[in-house]
């Protein structure tokens, strides 16, 4: 008698949840992600500008370093090492771009209609190793589609 | 952990919204609940080790039993919902018939609470008596023999008149 009662239970027909549960459960939490990296993404770049603007400002002879916040540590190497000017640090600059693009509303089989977004991005790395005279650049690009519960009148 | 929960949400949406909708009565606390619950989930600093399905269900059961002490008690009743959609069992379902299909739903429907989310979390969500039991907090023999229960409870109810399904196979 259980096994025929779950056996119809299984048949029973189940309240669907809404499409706009997905979009308020990970649409939200993506969104949020995106909105975190894209400031993590502007602080990065705002502090790597900052960082070449005071390359530029004192000059590549050896200055910086002295006037660095942290002073090198105490090192107990011979004399003329010691002497040698400090190379400097590589730098690495960061830059992101984004685009959002609206593309019309799509019905689900269920729920609201929703608003279709696609956001492209694109990220770009430069590190340059002034001491070694090497530079490294990177593209990612990348593309998101974004559904958003289209307001009903 | 985050992509684990996520992962969970995909495979357990219908089981975890039915859950909350089994608690709450109503379609929007249910939405409210789960979105309350991942909303928790995703800020939470908590690590906890093993199965993070019955910690997901445990989230959502207490989102929408908080979703029920929010809500006004005087709508409750008149705007309560279902968890079966009112539709009759698919066309080619002949094993079925609309009258059990009824009897079986206001059964389910008038479940005591407990027993309603152990036939949610068992037979919907698909959950073991195990998983059960960690997210209720209780005992695995009590989650499994309430469970028992439930199933006689809607065998009594089928056999009494609105729905024999003695025939069944």
């Amino acid at each position: 008698m259980s096994n025929e009662i779950e056996n119809l239970l299984g048949r029973m027909p189940l309240r669907k949840p809404p499409a706009s549960l997905d979009d308020r459960v990970i649409g939200r939490r993506r969104r949020r992600r995106i909105l975190a990296w894209s400031v993590a993404s502007g602080a990065v770049a705002a502090a790597a500008a900052a960082v070449v603007v005071a390359v530029l400002l004192t000059g590549n002879d050896g200055n910086m370093v002295a006037r660095s916040p942290n002073p090198p540590a105490v090192s107990n190497a011979p004399a003329e090492r010691v002497a040698q000017a400090p190379s400097p640090k590589p730098l690495r600059l960061e830059r992101n771009w984004a685009a959002v693009s609206y593309e019309g509303v799509v019905a689900p089989d269920e729920g609201a209609p929703l608003m279709k977004f696609r956001r492209r991005t694109l990220g770009h790395v430069q590190m340059i190793d002034q001491a070694r005279g090497r530079q490294m650049e990177m593209t990612v690009p990348g593309e998101e589609v974004i559904l958003i519960k289209a307001p009903v009148d | 952990m985050q992509q684990v929960i996520e992962r969970i949400y995909w495979e357990h949406r219908q089981g975890l919204y039915t859950l909350a909708l089994a608690i709450t009565r109503r379609p929007d606390r249910a939405e409210d609940a789960v979105q309350d619950a991942f909303t928790r989930l995703w800020g939470s600093k908590a690590r906890p080790e093993g199965d993070l399905v019955p910690y997901v269900f445990a989230c959502v059961r207490n989102a929408a039993i908080d979703q029920m002490r929010r809500q006004d008690p005087a709508i409750t009743g008149a705007e309560s919902i279902s968890i079966y959609n009112g539709l009759p069992a698919s066309p080619e379902d002949s094993a079925i018939t609309a009258e059990e299909h009824r009897a079986l739903r206001q059964a389910v429907d008038a479940l005591p609470e407990t027993q309603r989310e152990a036939v949610v979390m068992k037979a919907y969500a698909g959950l073991t008596f195990e998983q059960m039991a960690q997210a209720l907090g209780e005992p695995l023999q009590t989650v499994a023999s309430r469970y028992r229960r439930a199933l006689e409870r809607l065998g009594q109810h089928m056999t009494k008149g609105n729905g024999d399904v003695s025939h069944e196979q």
